[in-house]
């Protein structure tokens, strides 16, 4: 059902715009909570992303923004309420709206604007050291502010009684990985509640971007989540082409899909070995997927200059061209990997003792999933069948559709399987690209206007929603929501009832970027 | 059943093994080798014959410093051959590796990460961001490079190093503490 027709049932709601496949929409603050409960639960729609903004300037108010996909249509809304700067609060939508819960608590300590009524209102960016009434996204918050060292409690939740112990873990682990801490509370072995305590690599990246020009803030975007920099740097670009009205080259778009999909192929191979290997103690997998994966990162070495598929998209195209030498040695390099790979894990799946490990652990039911606005692997695992690339194919996806690959069952052992699954079709979408790519310019001149626009972008994690708005030609605000934001809380739900060792196997298995959540 | 389909596998099964020479194709990779034997012969003078354990901690990097680091565990440059290792715990290491900026929210654990360690412990700042705070430095939620919060031995550039650049650190710290 089209958004504008959806929206015609609301009396509470003003549409204000339309401008390609976003809709923009004004409410009362009083009223968001009630129409975003409605557009989700009857309407289907689902909360993609929720974010601020300060407006104080131009009017005494803080804008708070929800972005609603609407699948079916391949639509977005962008609905939009203000709230007085000196009564900054509105009712809380995670009340009724479970997949808001982290972004309120984001807005609270990065605006100051009270999601009034949130089940839980504590701090989540800001740590201990962080002194109280620190807004750093308000835009009288100067980015090299020197702050205060506070001790500001950041309460973790706990369960008490007779034989009931509590693990912390972290911020620091034994493995080489990323800083976040874990909480378990347990009973002898199995865990009974499980919360994260994450943000400690938060680097101010929203703040960083403000004020640069698109230009300026590529590399930072790149650099959100290491492992991501080719799909981050893709959503940016597609925000900045849309706001700029840019159309980019049909060969560009295919060598922009071509590199999304290497780098998807690069770290289901590292999952799939590091689930399979590191996760369960079956070394062989590990062995050989790690080798598997070093040669996907020469091949980014090879044709771009550094081992992370960076520095080739940018707004307007790509970077330069692919001639067809090097475009018939991708595919053989990643044929070869993939094919290679499947073989070493099928290996894996004929053992009994790795299915044991990898079967009922750590299940997400499908109602929570969606309740918590799972994406990517996680929500495929779960039989939410939800992907961009084919709900709101961008590029070369619009000339190749692809089937999602989905499983049921929400263990880690359905999550394993949809990898295997995707690296096959990412194979085969490698290879049309390779055999169809057209002719043609790989960059269309690009002139960056004011004004607002998102970027979706399927990466291997999951959907990144990048928010962009551009004012006097620097950027006002950019909000590059990454999937792991909206997937770290899902371990409050797959942990309670696993054992404690399984909990590394469980975290494998989603392999969240703490950095690109952090920003 | 199940052990004639093993036997299978271990006898007709996929190809597991490359030739060595085969896959270290790169000039680079004879560069890491000439590296690993000066780091090798050097660990043996400084240490004995035993080994130097390795201790990584992310202080805020992007990971793709941690994708480095675990790379030099895979079969291409495998680093325990010249007596290298990634150790759990401070406790065990003799050299510390700080990835990233190290923002605030790190700033304690990195301390006292330093601290759990047990002395000489050579720091070795890895990449950009830890070098001097990288692109990240003029932010609110930085502290700076690794040095404004434990005293570093050296510093090895890049965004990120990549494996031989890392193992060139190390063998330029260990040289700095044969002098020493």
């Amino acid at each position: 059902m089209n958004i504008i027709d959806i929206l015609k049932n609301f009396s509470q709601i003003q549409v204000i715009d339309q401008k390609g496949d976003t809709v923009f929409a004004s409410v009362q603050r009083e009223n968001l909570a009630y129409v975003t409960t409605i557009l989700v639960s009857e309407y289907g729609l689902s909360l993609s992303s929720l974010f601020g903004s300060d407006n104080r300037k131009e009017n005494q108010t803080f804008g708070v923004h929800v972005i609603f996909g609407n699948d079916s249509a391949q639509q977005w809304l962008k609905l939009s309420t203000s709230v007085p700067a000196s009564d900054p609060q509105y009712p809380s939508i995670t009340k009724t709206v479970m997949a808001a819960h982290w972004y309120e608590r984001y807005l609270q300590d990065m605006f100051g604007v009270v999601a009034k009524g949130h089940p839980d209102p504590r701090r989540l960016v800001n740590h201990e050291n962080i002194p109280v009434g620190t807004f750093p996204l308000r835009k009288d918050f100067a980015l090299n502010a020197k702050l205060e060292k506070a001790s500001v409690p950041y309460p973790m939740h706990h369960v008490a009684g007779e034989g009931i112990f509590e693990i912390p873990v972290g911020p620091i682990h034994a493995g080489i990985i990323e800083p976040g801490h874990f909480r378990f509370n347990v009973a002898g072995e199995r865990i009974l509640t499980l919360e994260g305590k994450l943000f400690f690599t938060h680097k101010g990246v929203e703040k960083l971007l403000e004020g640069k020009t698109v230009e300026q803030a590529l590399p930072f975007i790149e650099r959100l989540s290491g492992d991501m920099a080719a799909a981050h740097g893709l959503a940016f670009a597609q925000a900045a082409e849309k706001i700029a009205a840019c159309q980019v080259s049909s060969r560009a778009e295919h060598l922009r899909t071509l590199v999304c999909e290497l780098e998807r192929i690069t770290m289901h191979i590292h999952d799939l070995a590091n689930i399979g290997g590191m996760g369960t103690g079956y070394s062989f997998i590990a062995a050989n997927g790690f080798r598997i994966k070093e040669r996907m990162m020469r091949l980014s070495g090879i044709i771009f200059g550094n081992r992370f598929w960076r520095g080739f998209v940018i707004p307007g195209g790509v970077s330069f061209d692919i001639d067809n030498h090097k475009l018939e040695k991708i595919l053989l390099i990643s044929k070869d990997a993939c094919d290679e790979m499947q073989k070493i894990v099928a290996q894996a799946l004929a053992s009994d003792g790795f299915l044991d490990r990898l079967q009922t652990t750590g299940v997400l039911p499908l109602e929570a999933a969606k309740a918590f606005g799972a994406l990517g692997i996680a929500a495929r695992g779960s039989g939410l069948d939800r992907d961009i690339r084919r709900d709101h194919p961008h590029g070369a996806y619009k000339e190749y559709p692809i089937e999602v690959a989905s499983e049921s069952k929400g263990d880690v052992h359905s999550r394993y399987l949809v990898r295997i699954q995707e690296l096959k079709t990412s194979l085969a979408l490698i290879e049309k690209i390779v055999k169809n790519i057209p002719a043609g310019e790989i960059k269309t001149a690009f002139e960056i206007k004011d004004g607002f626009a998102l970027g979706a972008v399927e990466s291997w994690r999951g959907e990144i929603l990048c928010a962009l708005e551009i004012k006097n030609g620097v950027i006002e605000r950019c909000f590059p929501r990454d999937p792991s934001f909206c997937n770290w809380a899902l371990f409050g739900i797959m942990g309670p009832g696993n054992i404690v060792p399984d909990f590394p196997l469980i975290n494998k298995s989603l392999n969240l970027s703490y950095s690109g959540t952090d920003l | 059943m199940k052990s004639l389909q093993l036997l299978k596998i271990l006898f007709f099964g996929p190809r597991v093994t490359e030739d060595a020479k085969k896959m270290r194709e790169f000039a680079e990779d004879a560069t890491f080798e000439e590296v690993g034997k000066e780091v090798a012969a050097i660990v043996k003078k400084l240490y004995g014959g035993k080994s130097l354990r390795i201790r990584a901690v992310d202080g805020g990097s992007s990971n793709a410093e941690e994708i480095e680091l675990t790379a030099l565990n895979n079969a291409y440059y495998d680093i325990d051959r010249f007596g290298l290792s990634f150790v759990a715990s401070p406790r065990h290491a003799d050299m510390l590796f700080v990835t990233g900026p190290i923002t605030r929210n790190l700033e304690t654990a990195v301390r006292t990460t330093y601290e759990a360690a047990p002395r000489p412990c050579i720091v070795v700042a890895v990449g950009d961001g830890a070098c001097d705070g990288g692109i990240w430095k003029d932010s609110y939620a930085i502290v700076g490079g690794v040095e404004k919060v434990i005293p570093v031995d050296i510093k090895i550039p890049g965004d990120p190093p990549t494996p031989t650049e890392i193992l060139r650190g190390i063998l330029h710290a260990l040289k700095q503490q044969e002098i020493k």
